[in-house]
């Protein structure tokens, strides 16, 4: 909680100028500042895979595939449900690096935006 | 095979409802017990297949033009657990009642009441159409209304029984304008339909708000929540804390998936259970009466249920949360009521203490109950409250809102260790020569199946629900602890107040208090200034200037006296005299001879 | 509103029976039981006092804007139910005694009905100001935490397939603007 309440500081009153917007979040070309082009996000599951499988909208995600094995597991040893823990596994872990993933997209966006910041002040200074 | 298990879980119901009519009680809570155990079998057959929900009957009722009326039955999900927790938490109330209402003379009557409200409950969530849900929503409402006034020789539950009524009713006003505008706008009433149409309707989005309010007991529609505990205690236990008044937050979730795509009125619901959650907590902390504090504690938890369901998008965490509660706070009810038995009918906690050693079991069901509702770690209420606070705390939302439902959170800890230490701990302040008893069958058997469900269900329920939305997984340490820290602070806060304020060398009476104490003086305020308004209002128009103004100028009451007056000018005219008629004939004649010139 | 009741009452005055307003539901009463017109001239209004046994310093009638009750007193609002039960009334039910004139509502405050008089431990306007004060103070709140939004340093999450247009009930026919793509980060 704590790093939260100053995260939340920080947004608000410490580092205001470059702290990105959530609503309007990639602001920046995706391949701005890589050596060579990122590669695309793999996603497994089709459309139409996810709709028989009755995904949650919530769920159909980069991890979609994981969640369905993980269904179907369940569905195949119903009554013993700790056959399915490694699927569980496999699918938490994926929601897990997600997670990560979009901390990172948060991170690279903040950094972007301060060095615009200071990039902007050099210029400045310059005249 | 599916349909043939619903089948059988139906005719089991059927079973319970041909019991209800049966002259010996305890076969009725037999029937009520079977039909649990076999709805259970039907929730993992139906977990074990790939269906997600299925509709039974199909009746086409009545069918008007386009319109067809069906009666199905929807179970899904959310109806089998639903199915599963209420017969379980009515048969162990039925059997608690025998116990506590044993020396009520209509006794039969009162299972009966509760049997019927069960029928209603049932066809409630199970409903498939708005119709359907309406008839369960109006039954468990008149349930309601018979229950709270079971003593009806008592003014005050006379009284609570009125605003209970009178409350759900402009709940209920919620639901008519729901019916309405889906009938005349998409002529369909069945959920499958009104989902499949994927509207927006600002309107009926209201409708549904209000109904929740109203029957969810939300800030501004709470005061009949816990003005109903002058009912008996199962009924309290049964009705106003596991299964009627989360009838609201079912509504909810039921229509969550159009809630949510309403920015505004996702707000508005978000603040309407944040600020509820928060107001009867802090009710709950300053209120003496023992059955009160549970029941606001019950609003603060439902706030928290709608809370979730829109704040935070997760209908399926507030399902959860509403199983878990019932358990845990039907439990605690009960428990309570022992103890008011046991005192013979001393509510106050203050009159209390040192019942650990009166009633050793009753205080251990307790102490399980308030630490599930807590949120101590691996009981019940964790596995729900748990993931609520943690998924409010990692989504970017109302900083304030949080930080309400932070506050409400050590509340809730904050009354539980109060209520705890002054009714279970400490010295014992009661009456001497009490009776306190809890060696009875009906009493013990009870409390002890719903504290292990209390400690179990948690584990179960988490283990068999799929999960709907993501649970959050890398959270850094102290936010994964909020949950558990606040409580903990709460519970400390409330051991150093109570330890503050109770000593004998302390004051005792603080000013500030008096906002707790007289739960926000919301009853107080509005229950006279809104009748006060439209008796003046009503004085004024209706009465003053109506029927004693223009009434009495020329409507009815006026209608006598203007014929007088002008049956008195026509006597007065009839003189006899025939140089009068004839001038009255001339006068008449040269006026429509004048008439015709001028025209 | 007043107004209307103003005109149907200076009707009733002018032209039908010369009584005021209060009618309808004294009509059992005699003449001389019925409170008279609103008493203009201070000799009229000594009468008033005088009738209603009451000192002319105290007598106040309702005010003649067409809702009145002629020159039937303005008493306070004062319910049974707040009256000193101990004292030895003449009608010890209702807490009054023989010849007090009656409040014009007292049927509604007897013991069973409302108390306009109630005594609160809290002062009205207190309880007034800390209801108001707390329900106030949590919407401004709630107004300033909308803006400042609780910030989760992680951004949105991703979603593929245009983040699911098709899904989220987007027009088939009708491809989105442009295609959202999602990129990994380099493995390092």
């Amino acid at each position: 909680m704590g790093a939260l309440i100053s995260h939340n500081y920080k947004a608000y009153f410490g580092e205001v100028d470059y702290t990105p917007d959530p609503e309007s979040m990639p602001s920046f070309d995706p391949n701005y500042g890589f050596q060579e082009p990122r590669e695309e996000r793999v996603m497994v599951a089709t459309q139409k895979e996810m709709a028989d499988a009755r995904v949650p909208m919530q769920l159909r995600d980069y991890c979609a595939h994981k969640y369905m094995a993980w269904m179907m597991c369940r569905r195949d040893h119903m009554p013993n449900l700790w056959a399915c823990k490694h699927e569980r596994h496999e699918w938490d872990q994926c929601e897990y690096d997600d997670w990560v993933h979009r901390m990172k997209e948060w991170e690279r966006e903040r950094r972007l935006l301060k060095r615009k910041q200071l990039k902007k002040s050099l210029e400045g200074e310059e005249e | 095979m599916l349909e043939l298990w619903g089948v059988l879980s139906l005719t089991s119901l059927g079973v319970m409802v041909i019991f209800l009519f049966s002259k010996i009680k305890s076969s009725f809570a037999e029937s009520v017990k079977y039909a649990g155990y076999m709805n259970a079998v039907l929730l993992s057959i139906l977990l074990m297949s790939d269906e997600s929900e299925m509709l039974f009957l199909k009746w086409e009722w009545v069918k008007l033009g386009g319109y067809s009326l069906m009666i199905s039955f929807r179970f899904d999900l959310y109806t089998c657990c639903f199915f599963v927790v209420g017969l379980y938490v009515t048969w162990n109330i039925l059997m608690f009642s025998f116990y506590y209402m044993s020396t009520d003379p209509r006794i039969d009557l009162f299972c009966k009441y509760l049997g019927l409200f069960l029928i209603a409950m049932l066809l409630l969530v199970s409903a498939e159409s708005l119709f359907q849900l309406l008839i369960g929503w109006e039954g468990v409402g008149i349930m309601s209304y018979l229950l709270i006034s079971w003593w009806y020789a008592r003014s005050d539950a006379n009284t609570a029984a009125l605003q209970a009524i009178f409350y759900n009713r402009v709940g209920d006003i919620g639901l008519l304008i729901m019916l309405m505008w889906s009938l005349v706008t998409l002529g369909d009433w069945s959920f499958t339909g009104l989902y499949a149409l994927d509207f927006v309707n600002t309107f009926f989005l209201l409708g549904v708000v209000l109904a929740a309010a109203g029957k969810s007991a939300q800030l501004g529609l709470h005061p009949w929540l816990p003005a109903a505990m002058e009912g008996p205690t199962p009924v309290s236990s049964l009705l106003h804390s596991s299964t009627m008044v989360v009838a609201g937050v079912f509504l909810l979730i039921r229509f969550s998936p159009i809630i949510l795509n309403h920015k505004e009125i996702q707000l508005m619901v978000f603040f309407l259970g944040t600020m509820t959650t928060l107001f009867s907590a802090i009710c709950a902390l300053a209120q003496n009466d023992m059955k009160k504090v549970v029941a606001f504690s019950t609003a603060s938890q439902l706030g928290l249920m709608v809370t979730v369901v829109a704040g935070a998008g997760a209908p399926q965490l507030a399902f959860l949360h509403i199983c878990m509660h019932a358990f845990f706070k039907a439990m605690l009810f009960m428990c309570s009521g022992g103890f008011i038995h046991g005192l013979q009918n001393e509510q106050d906690v203050r009159k209390m203490g040192g019942l650990h050693s009166a009633a050793p079991i009753t205080s251990v069901c307790f102490f399980i109950g308030s630490a599930a509702l807590m949120g101590v770690p691996f009981l019940a209420g964790f596995f729900s409250k748990d993931p609520i606070i943690e998924i409010i705390n990692i989504n970017n939302l109302n900083s304030w809102a949080v930080g309400l439902v932070l506050i409400a959170t050590s509340f809730t800890a904050a009354y539980s260790v109060r209520l705890l230490y002054f009714s279970v701990g400490g010295v014992s302040r009661m009456l001497v020569l009490q009776p306190m008893n809890e060696e009875y069958g009906n009493l013990i058997g009870p409390l002890q199946r719903l504290a292990y469900s209390s400690v179990i269900a948690g584990v179960v329920f988490i283990y068999f629900l799929s999960p709907n939305q993501i649970s959050c997984l890398s959270l850094p340490l102290s936010l994964k602890l909020a949950a558990v820290f606040v409580t903990l602070v709460g519970g400390l806060i409330a051991w150093d107040v109570v330890n503050l304020l109770h000593r004998e060398e302390s004051v005792t009476n603080i000013p500030e208090l008096a906002f707790e104490a007289q739960v926000g003086f919301y009853p107080l305020i509005m229950h006279k200034l809104i009748p006060k308004v439209w008796l003046n209002m009503g004085e004024m128009y209706q009465m003053q200037v109506m029927d004693r103004g223009w009434t009495e100028l020329a409507l009815p009451q006026g209608l006598g006296g203007n014929y007088k007056i002008m049956a008195d000018n026509v006597v007065n005219a009839q003189t006899s005299l025939i140089k009068m008629y004839i001038a009255v004939m001339v006068m008449m004649g040269g006026l429509i001879l004048g008439i015709m010139i001028c025209l | 509103m007043a107004a209307v009741g103003r005109l149907g009452s200076a009707a009733i005055r002018s032209f039908l029976w010369r009584r005021t307003a209060l009618l309808s539901s004294v009509r059992c009463l005699s003449k001389d039981e019925m409170p008279g017109p609103y008493p203009r001239t201070p000799e009229e209004w000594a009468a008033a006092a005088k009738k209603y046994g009451m000192r002319v310093e105290d007598y106040q009638p309702y005010p003649d804007d067409g809702t009145g009750y002629g020159d039937y007193p303005m008493l306070p609002e004062e319910g049974a139910e707040s009256q000193d039960p101990w004292v030895d009334w003449d009608d010890n039910w209702h807490r009054r005694n023989y010849g007090d004139v009656p409040h014009v509502h007292s049927d509604a405050y007897t013991r069973q009905r409302v108390n306009p008089s109630q005594k609160y431990v809290v002062p009205w306007k207190k309880m007034i100001a800390a209801l108001v004060g707390f329900l106030g103070f949590n919407g401004i709140m709630l107004y300033f935490g909308e803006m400042y939004k609780h910030m989760v340093p992680v951004a949105p999450k991703q979603y593929p397939f245009n983040n699911l247009y098709l899904e989220k009930g987007g027009d088939p026919d009708k491809a989105p603007e442009e295609e959202i793509k999602n990129y990994e980060f380099p493995k390092s």
